[in-house]
Parts: structure tokens; C-alpha cells; sequence
């Protein structure tokens, strides 16, 4: 595996519990510096949890994770320095304009204003918003939005990047764009993108890791994939096998 | 060094400035400040036309050390805005961190490298300094009041000091109930029910338990504010009023944390 795995993603045994729901049971996987990956699963199968926790967002219940050396845990400051999240819903100040919103996420991630504005040239052109730069983000379509949020995720520049469904709600075009961008991120920056359209993992990733009823059933490298099976197929095969099992043993029991 | 309290605070000014809500705020406020001092003044005169009062101040001239312009005028303008501001100020706050949740800014700002203290810094002093502006606008009539009179400008000083940490207070508490929901009208009840609580706790300081009395008396906010009014700088007071600061904005600095360890 080409990389140095300490400047990467490593998630070790995690579980998180809300309540008496547990969502993740014992979560572990490495993501290589540089490397792309795809995180697949059915909707809660426990991709949302894994990536807030990465983030510093959730704390796990038990278990831990490292972002570029760090612990989510023992050095949460740390994590959050150096990484880029978009969550789901883009989180953005609707009332700003675009350029005083990047600007606003550059001084808060603590980027020293000689390098601030050109990161926010940088990332105002990678997300194809320059010319929406002085645009109130209340008023922009959902589009353009989410290419706020991604711009928000990526203007500091941070080693580790971890995107939650990057291209809902864009058009094709705009979705062929995003894929460019975050294939130019290979070998500079640690990705991890969490997505149900398979194709999309296929385009862009190096591996995919599959994530079904809070663990992880299958870790695929996308150039293993064969022309005659393909990457839904791999997915839906692990996740019916995974749905099967599940439910003999819930019988047994 | 960075303070990313500094940078939440200043966003969140700029936030309030580019919408028409907060001019709208200040310029009722001024309005309403200047009806007051109006009918303060317009009272304080009829006052002194009386040909009642004219004689017994023609009789003792020390009569005009109790009828003067600040017991008359400031401090009755000042006790109308303390309530003023314990109804207002829960409508500015309710939105503080209710609407963080709402639109999953609370994502970004907590997978920054920034503290919990740091959002419910910034967030404090953003309302502070409007406060602060609010109160600002009583400096038209203040500087009216100086040049055409001759009040005494020290228990002046007092009574505003004594609004303004009264006003941080309910800041602190409106804060803290818009960590804990995540709706606006539930943070607006909830700072409603606490503000109203420290009013009316003295109410039940008039029982024959002299302990439990002066217990009473001093947990209200209107007690020290009144100290504070009359031109009474106590040491007491200060003590109380930077106590329930630190409480409720400790506080709301446990409910943010706890926002995102669902």
C-alpha cells in the first residue's frame, strides 16, 4: 500500500451508542496518506456517525481514531486543525456572502492572513465560485450551496479531507466538476467521501470500504473490480449476505 | 495569538448589522428611551411649577437635594428600561445558538479548533456590545440633560453600570436556554421563566425567617440593580452579578458541549 498510513485515517475498534441503539459495533479501517477512498453503506448504516466522530464532532463510546497522527480522543484540537468536513447539510451563515463566509472559516481554522487569501482565491476558483464570490449565500441555488460547503471544507488546505455525500443536489455538470476536484486532491490529500451513487465511488476513489448495520463487511480496491462484476453488484452482494446473516442469527437467537 | 471567541463574536456582529432586525431594535429602543426621558422631564417640570412645592422650596432650599434631577428623571428611566430590557433581551437571544443547531453551523464551528468556551464567548460578547449600543442611545438625552442642567454625574454613572451588568445577566441566561433547545420559542420561554425568577424571588423575602429572608433578598437581580440605581456601589453586588455571569455562562457552556454527545 503505497503511503505512510500515520499521516492518513486510522479508525480502531471504535462503537458508538446512542442510548440503548448502538450505531457502530466495533468500527476499525486505514485509509493511506494521499489515498481516496469511498465510504459505502445503506442509509444509517452508520457513515454519518463514523464521520463525526473522525471529526471531533462525536466522541466514541469506546475505541479511537487517528487523523495525521492524532487522537480524535487525546488531541481533538489537533484532529480539527488539520482536517476539511462537509457534513450532509452544508453548514453555512445563509445571510453572508460567499467570499465574508470563507474568509470567516479561514480565521476560525486559524489560517494566518498572508496565506488567507490565497487559499480563498484558490478555493473559490476549485469550486467554481468566483464569480459568485460577492453573491449572499441565502440567495444561491442548492447547486451552489453545496459548492460553498465543499469550498468551506477544503480553503485551509488540511491533509485529511472527509466529505458526507459531496454532490447531492448538483446537476451533472457541476457533479463532473466536483469529481475533477477531488481527483486533483490525489497523493496531496487524504480523502474520505461517504456516498450512495456508486458510480461516483468508481470515478473517483482508490478503495471502497463498505459499512453495513454498524460495521465493516467488505474493503475493495476499485482496480480489482472486474468487467464482470462491478462495484453494485460487489455491494450488493456483501450487504444481502450481511442482511441474511444477520437475520439467521437474530432467529437462533 | 488567535482568539477564535474574538472571531465568532465579530461574524456574528457583522450577522446582525447586515440584516434590518437590528436597526429596527436600536431605533425602537432610542424611541422608546425618548418617550421616556419626555415624560420624565415633562412630570419633573409640573413638579416644580407646583405652587405648593415652589413654597416649600422658597421655605428650605436643602427640599432640592430630594427633588433634583436624578432622582426624578435618570433613576426613573432607568428602572423602566431594567424592565425594559428583561422583556427584550429574550427575544435577541432566543436565536443565539437555536439557530447554530438549525442550520449545522454547530458542525463547523465544533470540527474547528476552537473551544466550547470559545462559541459561548463570542456569541456573549456579540450581544454585549449590541446592548451596550443600545444603551448607547440614552447618551443623546444624557448629553441633552448635561448641557441644559447640572446633575450629579457619579450615581449617573452607577445606574447605568448597574443596567448594563443586569442586562449582561439576562444576555448570560437568554444563552444558555437557546443552547439547550432547538427551537427559538422554547429558549424564549425558558429566559422568560428565569429573568422573572430573579425578579421575583425577593417577594417571598417579606417572612418572619430573618436567614431565609435575607436569602431571598439577595438571589433577586432587582435588589442589586436597585443598589446599583440609587447609586450604591457594593461590593456585594458586583460579586453577585459576576457570579450568575460565570453560572449561566458556564452553563450554556456544558449544554454546547453537550449538543453534539447525542
Amino acid at each position: 500500500m503505497a503511503g505512510d498510513v500515520t499521516s492518513g485515517i486510522e479508525v480502531f475498534d471504535l462503537e458508538k451508542q446512542y442510548g440503548l441503539t448502538t450505531a457502530l459495533h466495533g468500527v476499525s479501517f486505514k485509509v493511506p496518506e494521499g489515498e481516496i477512498v469511498g465510504f459505502l453503506g445503506p442509509n444509517g448504516a452508520g457513515k454519518t456517525t463514523t464521520m463525526r466522530i473522525l471529526t471531533g464532532y462525536y466522541l466514541p463510546t469506546k475505541g479511537d481514531a487517528k487523523i495525521a497522527g492524532y487522537s480524535v480522543l487525546k488531541n481533538s484540537d489537533e484532529v480539527r486543525k488539520r482536517i476539511g468536513y462537509l457534513p450532509e447539510t452544508p453548514p453555512l451563515y445563509t445571510e453572508m456572502t460567499v467570499q465574508s463566509y470563507l474568509q470567516f472559516v479561514l480565521e476560525l481554522k486559524g489560517i494566518k492572513k498572508k496565506i488567507a487569501q490565497e487559499n480563498l482565491e484558490w478555493a473559490l476558483e476549485s469550486c467554481g465560485l468566483s464569480h459568485k464570490r460577492n453573491s449572499v449565500i441565502a440567495t444561491l441555488s442548492k447547486g451552489f450551496r453545496q459548492r460553498v460547503g465543499l469550498a468551506q471544507a477544503i480553503v485551509h488546505k488540511p491533509p485529511v479531507i472527509i466529505l458526507d455525500e459531496p454532490t447531492v443536489g448538483l446537476d451533472p455538470l457541476q457533479i463532473q466538476e466536483v469529481r475533477k476536484l477531488i481527483q486533483s486532491f490525489r497523493g496531496k490529500h487524504t480523502v474520505l467521501i461517504s456516498t450512495h451513487i456508486l458510480s461516483e465511488v468508481t470515478a473517483n476513489c482508490q478503495r471502497a470500504i463498505i459499512i453495513h448495520r454498524g460495521k465493516i463487511i467488505h474493503e475493495q480496491a476499485i482496480s480489482d473490480l472486474s468487467d464482470r462484476q462491478s462495484l453494485e453488484e460487489v455491494f450488493l452482494s456483501v450487504v444481502t449476505k450481511d442482511e441474511v446473516q444477520g437475520s439467521s442469527k437474530e432467529v437462533a437467537a | 495569538m488567535r482568539w477564535a471567541a474574538w472571531t465568532i463574536c465579530k461574524r456574528e456582529v457583522k450577522s446582525l448589522f447586515v440584516s434590518p432586525i437590528a436597526y429596527v431594535v436600536l431605533g425602537l429602543f432610542a424611541l422608546a428611551s425618548g418617550i421616556l426621558f419626555r415624560l420624565g422631564m415633562e412630570q419633573f417640570d409640573n413638579f416644580l411649577k407646583d405652587p405648593q412645592i415652589q413654597m416649600q422650596l422658597a421655605q428650605s432650599p436643602d427640599f432640592l437635594n430630594l427633588v433634583n434631577i436624578n432622582s426624578f428623571l435618570v433613576i426613573n428611566v432607568t428602572q423602566v428600561t431594567f424592565t425594559l430590557l428583561l422583556i427584550a433581551i429574550p427575544f435577541f437571544t432566543m436565536r443565539l445558538l437555536t439557530e447554530e443547531r438549525v442550520n449545522h453551523t454547530y458542525e463547523l464551528l465544533k470540527t474547528s479548533p476552537c473551544s466550547n468556551w470559545d462559541i459561548v464567548l463570542g456569541k456573549f460578547l456579540a450581544s454585549a456590545f449590541f446592548l451596550f449600543l443600545c444603551l448607547l442611545s440614552h447618551g443623546i438625552f444624557l448629553t441633552l440633560m448635561f448641557w441644559y442642567g447640572n446633575p450629579e454625574p457619579l450615581p449617573i454613572v452607577s445606574a447605568y453600570l448597574g443596567l448594563f451588568l443586569s442586562g449582561l445577566t439576562f444576555v448570560a441566561v437568554g444563552l444558555f436556554a437557546s443552547a439547550i433547545t432547538h427551537h427559538q420559542i422554547i429558549a424564549l420561554m425558558i429566559s422568560f421563566a428565569i429573568n422573572v425568577g430573579l425578579v421575583v424571588i425577593s417577594w417571598g423575602a417579606n417572612n418572619t425567617f430573618e436567614r431565609l429572608s435575607n436569602f431571598l433578598q439577595q438571589a433577586s437581580i432587582s435588589h442589586h440593580y436597585e443598589q446599583f440605581n440609587q447609586g450604591i456601589i457594593q461590593v456585594s453586588s458586583l460579586v453577585y452579578f459576576i457570579s450568575v455571569l460565570v453560572l449561566f455562562l458556564g452553563a450554556g457552556r456544558i449544554a454546547v458541549q453537550a449538543a453534539s454527545r447525542a
